[in-house]
């Protein structure tokens, strides 16, 4: 895992360190830049994942849309990761939580991962042509907005951290999925590659990195005034506790 | 004695675990535990061919003492991996018991299990056909299983914090026997959560020699 710096002065040495990508703060706030990876097994090469090595299913479709019981993890590729910076000192002071909009759609595959922050107020519309009744029994997030007409609107406030399944009673899969981060700096990078995070308060964070289904990871942050600072974290499930 | 209840492949009314727990010594005091699983009438339901269908669904007995320990099925409870599909893909055991994870695939495929819930986070490495290798889940809850290889794998175990629990049938019905006297909770927990769980008291008598009957009503609210 990589921490770097650069001050929004310093364009040669941003350029240099990689940050001429991201957005330039508002004065006095931080742009923090996180490079996303993830990681395969150690001993699983990273060609395997989309080359023939018979030993993982090789002679398998492998491709982004397969539904064969032996399509591979797609680290190079890897989408829904959430990325949130938890505050850790007094003067990392949060900021008013941004707002989400949500389409309600009914699906055969489980639909995007939406991220929000604790205290945020998320707008769910029915984009279906016929009413559906929107509710989630998800820990610390339950609630129940009844018949939603087509193209009607209702609110909901995330409440917990965690992942929040938006519920249909006629439909078996969520019709979305949000994860609430305690942080109100939150985003979520859909494939590995770079996700910024804006107008960060300075001060010392924890970064953290979140999917669905594989380890997360975490590494200490510090956010200067008007200065890029950037960051690499990893997914794998090397990080997890091997049993022999 | 014989093995850990395993759903997905057959459901049953008891589970294998229960019957197995239920030895001759403890035949005479042992209760029964029975009823319905069902999911409560919405407003503007017209009757009750209308109903959706019951979720996977488990229902266990949490003891309200602390401490309490109770007998393990003796075997460890297996699950495989051909077809890069966890079969059972989901399994139900009692916390303290072992579960081990053959590769049984035909073709030289390997596979890895890991999990990153919390309390049973584990990674298994990746391994060959006609290996296997264990985990003892000591902490009640939901283990979600990955394989780290391969996209579309993924199983649950679901650890009980006790060996008496069951599976209801196409019906709803469930049956839980050879449950020890003392207090219990009555809990649901649901594969993919649809509805709230509940959480009924219930007491099993040293004299109880009927079974205690108790249905369950899901709802979303």
């Amino acid at each position: 895992m990589r921490v770097l710096l650069c001050t929004t002065a310093s364009v040669l040495a941003g350029l240099l360190a990689g940050c001429h990508a991201a957005p330039a703060p508002s004065p006095g706030l931080a742009t923090v830049v996180v490079d996303v990876s993830a990681r395969p097994h150690e001993r699983v090469k990273p060609r395997r994942e989309s080359g023939s090595d018979p030993l993982y299913g090789g002679g398998y479709d492998s491709s982004p849309g397969s539904r064969s019981a032996y399509a591979r993890v797609r680290y190079t590729a890897l989408e829904d990761v959430v990325i949130w910076l938890a505050p850790q000192s007094a003067d990392a002071a949060e900021k008013r939580a941004d707002a989400v909009e949500i389409e309600l759609r009914r699906s055969k595959s489980e639909p995007p991962l939406v991220a929000a922050s604790c205290g945020a107020t998320v707008r769910m519309r029915n984009a279906s042509e016929t009413p559906m009744v929107v509710y989630s029994v998800s820990e610390g997030n339950a609630f129940d907005l009844g018949s939603l007409a087509p193209g009607e609107v209702a609110t909901w406030t995330a409440r917990a951290p965690g992942l929040v399944e938006v519920l249909d009673e006629s439909q078996e899969l969520p019709i979305a999925r949000v994860f609430v981060a305690p942080s109100c700096w939150v985003a979520v990078c859909r494939a590995p590659g770079r996700v910024a995070l804006r107008d960060v308060v300075p001060g010392q964070y924890r970064l953290h990195a979140w999917h669905p289904r594989l380890p997360g990871a975490e590494l200490p942050l510090t956010a200067e005034p008007d200065s890029l600072s950037s960051a690499d974290i990893w997914l794998g499930v090397d990080r997890l506790p091997h049993l022999p | 004695m014989a093995g850990p209840c395993l759903l997905g492949a057959a459901a049953g009314v008891a589970c294998g675990a229960l019957q197995a727990l239920a030895g001759a010594s403890r035949e005479a005091s042992a209760g029964m535990v029975a009823g319905t699983v069902s999911i409560a009438a919405q407003a503007g339901q017209a009757d009750s061919s209308q109903a959706p269908k019951l979720p996977e669904i488990v229902v266990y007995l949490e003891p309200v003492a602390e401490g309490v320990t109770f007998e393990l099925p003796s075997e460890p409870a297996r699950v495989g991996q051909r077809g890069a599909k966890f079969n059972p893909a989901t399994l139900v055991i009692a916390a303290g018991q072992r579960v081990e994870f053959l590769n049984d695939e035909i073709d030289p495929i390997e596979h890895n299990v890991f999990s990153e819930s919390p309390g049973n986070s584990f990674n298994l490495g990746l391994f060959p056909p006609g290996e296997s290798r264990g985990v003892v889940f000591e902490r009640p809850g939901t283990v979600r299983l990955y394989c780290s290889i391969h996209r579309y794998m993924d199983g649950v175990v679901f650890v009980a914090p006790t060996p008496f629990f069951a599976q209801p049938d196409a019906n709803g019905r469930y049956e839980i026997k050879g449950v020890p006297p003392g207090q219990y909770l009555l809990k649901t927990w649901q594969k993919r959560p649809r509805y709230k769980d509940q959480s009924i008291p219930v007491t099993i008598d040293a004299a109880d020699a009927e079974s205690k009957s108790i249905n369950v009503e899901l709802s979303r609210t």
